[in-house]
């Protein structure tokens, strides 16, 4: 159940005017397992530490040495490749290791609003592979007035341009996720 | 030992026959990006890069296979623009086709020094070249031979015929290749067949950074090698590389000496075979011998065509994923 709340009482409740009222905002999208760690010190012989591990990641970016950590931008399936640099005989040996790395889990947040006159009413979605603990829903209308919950409502006191933000605290193991997302709307 | 010679090969022929492939039937193999075997004529200099001035070199046949084969050799006279002269052409080259029992049985001719009974089996023919023009650069063919007139190996489901070059005479070095092929005047391959050695003797890419590949194939009674490997001139590395060694290097021989370094064998490097790499870093003409032996001081064959393929280092690499705390 929705409640039009006032500013003063978010505050209190401490969702912060760091994350209500700020400019910077956070992404509607939110990747999940989207870091890998790719340990090879099992592989390094003693005989031939010399060796250079160079990474492929497959989305552009490269990374070298025995432990590599990147972290991926989307969605997707990446093909990750090792390629070995032998000192000894300055060569380079390509493709010695082939890994698909796939990025399949996120929260994304989005609303949709019905009006009516004045009136709005808003609808919060999320979508997720792994389900959060607990999520809490924040409305900034634009207007000055703000609420929480998952759905809500509100009534403008005039017709204008506003622009609705809706921020979500997604729970998830030790993590507050957060995300955001905005939809200018024209109330007549 | 006869005994354990028969179950190696065994195990390691069920595989060979789907290994083999059109690139074992020529020796060198396109395995190997070796380009010549050499032999050098008994007056040369060791230092020129033959200790022995001998190679001994198998053809082994799929008992399935009974039309006629023939053994070609690529220029194998002397002066031609491929070989290595030494002042005047002066070296005799003798080719002999050896079949039927002891061919490959006898314990000599699996050592990779020509000594005590290593021409055994039947002599089958024979021919020695000089410095002959018409057969620069072109294929002189023996045979044909009935497969049958091999020396019947059960253990390696086949029939084994072995060629021996000599350098019979002279200084010069002799660079050759040899095709095993279902006809007389064409290199066409014989389906399943291999070729392997117990010693190498051949000239490296001249090219800088080149790679020479040679497959011993360790079976699995072998808990250590040591490979052998004379005349190199310190012109780069030379590296093992298996399914569990990761480009190893080995000891590299000066000129007129031999690096020699001896290596354990990990559990699943048995069975498979391992990829002696011999890495050029400089651009020049050099030959060089080379061959491996177990821990019980035997020689371990290089096949042209890798038993199982050439191997493929298994890393070990541990992937974590986890969520990157973005804000």
């Amino acid at each position: 159940m929705s409640r039009l709340i006032s500013i003063s009482t978010l505050l209190l409740l401490g969702v912060g005017h760091s994350i209500i009222g700020q400019n910077l905002d956070y992404d509607s999208l939110y990747l999940l397992k989207n870091c890998i760690t790719l340990d090879a010190k099992e592989s390094i012989d003693e005989d031939r530490a010399d060796l250079i591990y160079k990474w492929q990641f497959g989305d552009g970016e490269e990374g070298s040495g025995q432990v590599v950590e990147h972290c991926f931008d989307s969605l997707g399936s990446y093909n990750v490749k090792l390629s070995i640099i032998d000192p000894s005989v300055v060569s380079i040996f390509q493709d010695e290791w082939n890994f698909e790395v796939t990025i399949t889990e996120d929260y994304l947040i989005s609303f949709a609003t019905e009006q009516s006159g004045l009136a709005i009413s808003c609808e919060s979605f999320l979508t997720y592979d792994s389900k959060p603990e607990h999520v809490e829903y924040f409305w900034d209308y634009g207007d000055g007035e703000y609420q929480i919950g998952k759905e809500a409502y509100h009534t403008y006191d005039s017709a204008g341009l506003y622009t609705i933000r809706l921020l979500a605290h997604v729970m998830f193991g030790e993590e507050i996720i957060n995300l955001s997302t905005i939809q200018t709307i024209k109330v007549n | 030992m006869k005994a354990r010679f028969l179950i190696v090969f065994l195990l390691f022929f069920c595989m060979i026959f789907t290994a083999a492939r059109m690139e074992a039937q020529m020796v060198p193999s396109s395995f190997e990006q070796i380009d010549y075997l050499v032999t050098f004529g008994p007056q040369s200099n060791p230092a020129w890069g033959d200790d022995d001035h001998s190679q001994v070199f198998f053809f082994v046949i799929p008992t399935s296979f009974t039309k006629p084969v023939y053994i070609r050799v690529f220029d194998a006279s002397t002066g031609s623009n491929i070989d290595e002269r030494n002042g005047e052409w002066n070296t005799l080259t003798k080719f002999s086709i050896y079949g039927g029992k002891g061919t490959h049985s006898n314990p000599d001719s699996r050592k990779p020094d020509p000594v005590g009974e290593y021409k055994s089996g039947r002599l089958m023919a024979s021919r020695t070249f000089s410095k002959e023009e018409k057969y620069d650069n072109k294929w002189y063919t023996f045979g044909p031979f009935n497969p049958m007139e091999g020396e019947k190996a059960e253990e390696m489901g086949g029939h084994v015929f072995k060629v021996v070059a000599e350098g019979i005479q002279g200084n010069d070095g002799n660079l050759y290749k040899y095709f095993l092929s279902t006809q007389p005047d064409l290199n066409r391959e014989v389906e399943g067949a291999n070729a392997f050695t117990y010693e190498y003797s051949f000239r490296l890419p001249e090219a800088f950074n080149t790679v020479a590949h040679l497959y011993p194939f360790i079976d699995k009674d072998i808990v250590s090698i040591t490979q052998h490997n004379f005349d190199f001139d310190n012109e780069g590395k030379v590296l093992i590389y298996t399914v569990a060694k990761n480009r190893h290097l080995a000891d590299v021989s000066l000129n007129n000496d031999w690096g020699i370094s001896k290596h354990m064998i990990e559990e699943e490097e048995k069975n498979t075979s391992m990829d002696l790499q011999i890495v050029k870093r400089r651009t020049s003409r050099n030959d060089m011998v080379c061959y491996v032996t177990n821990q019980y001081g035997e020689a371990v064959a290089f096949f042209s065509s890798p038993i199982g393929g050439p191997p493929k280092y298994k890393y070990k690499v541990n992937v974590k994923y986890k969520t990157k705390k973005k804000n």
